[in-house]
């Protein structure tokens, strides 16, 4: 690792003696600089979005609005190598760059892709339970988004564990005009479901900000059918066999008395967000955010072992405070509330708190920016106690708890007008183990001339430990039909955890190219090489006798304890961005991305299997036209394509396996605005019709979506 | 050994802080003011256009970066501070504020020299005459019109039609 280092730091500082070192910005027009975009995600201060060392796209405001996108899984359809499949109207699952079904348990399945980071504002929103990101626990609307920046490739030594095959980082509302002002916005659907949003702020003289917003939204589910681990096949629910034994009178959705409200329903969600925010000068300033939620999220997944229809309920409370003076940056920020899927097994509560300060130092032409950061993650659950076969549905008051302390180092180096050196490197040190989980990157960047950069990174990540792989303590699960008798139909399993369990980790090379090819295009293209290893899943290793619970006879029940796999995956692949501008009025961007994923080492073993690598679509790509026509309509076409994908859904020794076709996304988007106050839009979404995205879940169909918006 | 070990830390630190500050980095801002320059009425017939920065003791580290990165842009970069500043304007063409001191901007109108700083309150408040900040990630330009006038310049309708001018 050194040796590379020296390797990278000779070859920088001789080419910049070798090569000329006239500054590129200097041979721009002042129109072309105007169009720079500055952003701070990429190395943590302000720089040139096309000089940025990692692959990251942006997307903004106004391409969002355009696109008719009404959540923030949508709007990130538009950016290459991320890949959106909804699961039920207003659900989503989201992946950068695929390893689809690998970083899941598969002996514990979840519908969260659990390596990639998502942030709000650098408060990272991150479920310590079982790993992954709840897109409906979000609480805030696609309209409280000014920006998303999104990172591809591991970014843990700048953001910290998790972040191993990106980064989704939204940017709320930061620019206010003077005054006070009003936005609102109703959108109606033709198959019932409705959302309304409004937000107000108030900015006074440069130096204070207020924002209020709030949202409420109501989608329903649009498919009927639910798939059967038996048949394999998609059923209506009277002609459903599930896993589990049950009578003929009772219904597939019918068990331990699970409520749904409406099993319709696939979304409701409401929240309220509130900011206020005091600039010292243009660049200092302080911050305090605090935000409310509930949500309510129905899927078509068996992720409670028992329903074809997994129900997902949480509420949530989070404060952030934020604060930048003279450099030295200072954030901390709580977030806490329950999450409840339908059985006690999963039910918990959470209080998750983090800390980060970070100074940055100018030695010569040198920024060393050492951080400091600190979290606790306190999770109370029904699977952290030891009864055994415990009926009760209670969260219990006891909670568990995971800290981490962590120092982290990073390096800006520009070694001239050209060329630059970039590494990161971060420590965890959690109180679950003595080991400790290291991240890093490295990477050279070339401005061959103001058109084009060429850019090198290698970046290794870790996985953070989760509360459910670390404390199972005799969690069991019990498959216990009512209407038998105990004897005839008890099924059970125990699980335990794991606290030395090694951190899943990745490897990743990625090497890429800007280029301005014309005054009308750009084009980004990134090759990418990664490997993950250290998977770890539940594995049977015995049996356990009961001989008190029900007493004699005697109950033998398979136990599960969670282990490190030999499995190792890697991945080679390429993702391209090309934007052409026709006219100012006519704006073209194609985007997408094709890899192949490799089960380099199978895991043995298991009787849980498997991993397949072709759970991430081959390809993913789109285009899009933006096409201002007169001066008040403004119309948005995309069309995405992704490739083939095969599932299977492994639990409890049932394989189920399931293809989902290749298939399109054709949106089209109509906003015209009616005055400079108000507009109205009509979203034609999903105009290729009924298909399925996600494996077990619902077919996704039309929707034809209005909407109005008013502000002042 | 361990002591000197520390107590370099320590100076390295303290040799470390205050540096760069802005919101738009210092080559992108150098590659801005020398192109708005050559849109100025007086100044787009010189071919050696001389910037002054003006600094304090709390920005000396800034002050220093700034002159590397608009070397490459300007025939001569100087640097002077606010006691300094009489004494020396005359020989500069721009005046460049730190943003803490562009309150001190007026004094560029008695000698008919352009200011500019990467601001934007300061432009608002009439103090300096070009400020550079960032709006929705674009760098944006901001001119008072007025003290345009006052300082004796005048910038080119092109310029004034993409920038927010303030009276």
């Amino acid at each position: 690792m050194r040796r590379f280092v020296w390797v990278i730091l000779s070859i920088s500082y001789l080419s910049g003696l070798l090569w000329s070192i006239d500054d590129p910005y200097l041979e721009m027009s002042l129109e072309e600089l105007f169009n720079t975009n500055i952003v701070i995600s990429a190395s943590k201060r302000p720089e040139d979005l096309f000089e940025a060392p990692m692959d990251i796209s942006v997307i903004r405001k106004e391409e969002i609005r355009n696109s008719g996108a009404n959540s923030i899984p949508e709007a990130l359809k538009l950016i290459p190598g991320i890949i959106v499949r909804e699961q039920t109207p207003g659900n989503y699952d989201v992946q950068i760059r695929g390893f689809d079904t690998a970083t899941t348990s598969l002996m514990v399945p979840t519908p969260n892709c659990s390596i990639i980071l998502v942030m709000i504002d650098d408060r990272i929103v991150y479920d310590y339970f079982a790993g992954g990101t709840f897109w409906e626990m979000l609480g805030i609307d696609i309209e409280d988004v000014e920006k998303i920046e999104v990172v591809r490739g591991p970014a843990s030594a700048l953001y910290g564990p998790n972040a191993m095959t990106g980064v989704i980082h939204i940017i709320t509302n930061t620019y206010r005009e003077e005054g006070f002002h009003l936005f609102s916005k109703i959108n109606a659907n033709h198959v019932n479901s409705r959302d309304a949003y409004m937000r107000m702020d108030y900015r006074h003289f440069e130096k204070y900000e207020f924002t209020f917003s709030t949202n409420v939204s109501q989608q329903y589910r649009t498919d009927e059918l639910y798939f059967s681990t038996v048949t394999d096949q998609y059923h209506e629910v009277d002609d459903l066999s599930t896993i589990l034994l049950h009578s003929p009178e009772m219904s597939a959705l019918d068990y331990y008395g699970i409520s749904y409200k409406d099993q319709n329903l696939s979304l409701e969600n409401n929240a309220i967000n509130m900011s206020a925010k005091y600039h010292i000068d243009e660049k200092n300033y302080f911050k305090f955010d605090l935000g409310f939620q509930k949500s309510r999220s129905q899927k078509a997944y068996y992720n409670n072992f028992f329903t074809p229809l997994s129900q997902y309920k949480s509420k949530g409370i989070y404060q952030n405070f934020q604060m930048i003076y003279d450099n030295f940056y200072f954030q901390q920020n709580y977030n806490m509330g329950y999450y409840d899927n339908n059985f006690y097994w999963s039910k918990y509560a959470y209080v998750n708190y983090n800390l980060s300060v970070e100074y940055p130092l100018y030695l010569g032409k040198s920024i060393i920016r050492p951080g400091y950061h600190n979290r606790s993650s306190q999770y109370a659950s029904r699977l952290f106690t030891d009864v055994l076969f415990d009926t009760s549905h209670d969260i219990p008051n006891q909670m568990e708890t995971i800290t981490s302390n962590s120092v982290s180092l990073l390096l800006d180096y520009p070694v001239n007008q050209k060329w630059r050196f970039v590494s990161g490197f971060r420590s965890e040190k959690y109180n679950i183990k003595n080991q400790l989980s290291n991240s890093f990157e490295a990477g050279i960047t070339y401005r061959a001339d103001k058109d084009k950069l060429f850019r090198i990174m290698i970046s290794g990540a870790e996985r953070s430990p989760f509360m459910i792989d670390a404390f199972s303590n005799k969690a069991s699960l019990m498959f216990l039909d009512p209407v038998l008798t105990v004897t005839d139909s008890l099924v059970g399993v125990i699980f335990y955890g794991n606290k030395t369990l090694p951190f899943l980790r990745n490897y990743t090379f990625d090497c890429g190219v800007r280029s301005r090819l014309s005054e009308k295009s750009t084009f980004d293209a990134n090759f990418f090489y990664t490997i993950l290893d250290q998977f770890s899943d539940y594995r049977n290793n015995g049996y356990y006798i009961d001989t008190i619970t029900y007493g004699t006879p005697v109950y033998i029940y398979p136990y599960f304890l969670s282990e490190v796999k030999s499995m190792k995956v890697d991945q080679t692949g390429f993702n391209y961005t090309l934007n052409y501008d026709f006219y100012t009025s006519l704006k073209f961007k194609t985007y997408g991305m094709l890899q192949f994923t490799n089960e380099r080492i199978h895991a043995n073993g298991y009787d849980y299997v498997d991993f397949l690598a072709d759970s991430t679509p081959m390809l993913s790509a789109g285009y899009t036209f933006n096409i201002r026509a007169f001066s008040d309509l403004n119309i948005f076409a995309q069309h995405n394509f992704y490739s083939r994908q095969k599932f299977n859904f492994s639990s409890l020794k049932i394989l189920s396996k399931t293809t989902i076709k290749a298939y399109h996304n054709i949106n089209l988007n109509l906003i015209y605005e009616i005055d400079d106050k108000q507009s109205i839009s009509l979203y034609l979404k999903n105009l290729e019709g009924k298909h399925r995205e996600y494996p077990f879940t619902d077919q996704i169909c039309f929707n034809a979506i209005m909407g109005y918006t008013f502000k002042f | 050994m361990k002591k000197y070990g520390w107590l370099i830390l320590i100076w390295l630190f303290f040799l470390s802080l205050g540096g760069d500050n802005f919101l738009i980095p210092l080559r992108i801002q150098a590659a801005m003011f020398s192109k708005i320059a050559s849109h100025d009425g007086v100044l787009k017939n010189k071919d050696r256009i001389r910037l002054l920065i003006v600094f304090d003791k709390s920005t000396e580290q800034l002050m220093k970066d700034c002159k590397k990165a608009f070397a490459p842009a300007f025939y001569q970069v100087g640097e002077s501070t606010l006691d300094k500043l009489s004494s020396v304007i005359n020989e500069y063409d721009i005046i460049y504020f730190m943003p803490k001191l562009a309150s001190h901007a007026t004094v560029c109108r008695k000698y008919n020299k352009l200011s500019v700083a990467c601001v934007t309150m300061a432009v608002v408040n009439g103090d300096v005459t070009i400020g550079l900040g960032v709006v929705q990630d674009l760098p944006r330009l901001y001119v008072n019109i007025s003290n345009l006038e006052r300082e004796g310049h005048s910038l080119s309708p092109n310029i004034l039609q993409i920038a927010k001018v303030y009276k």
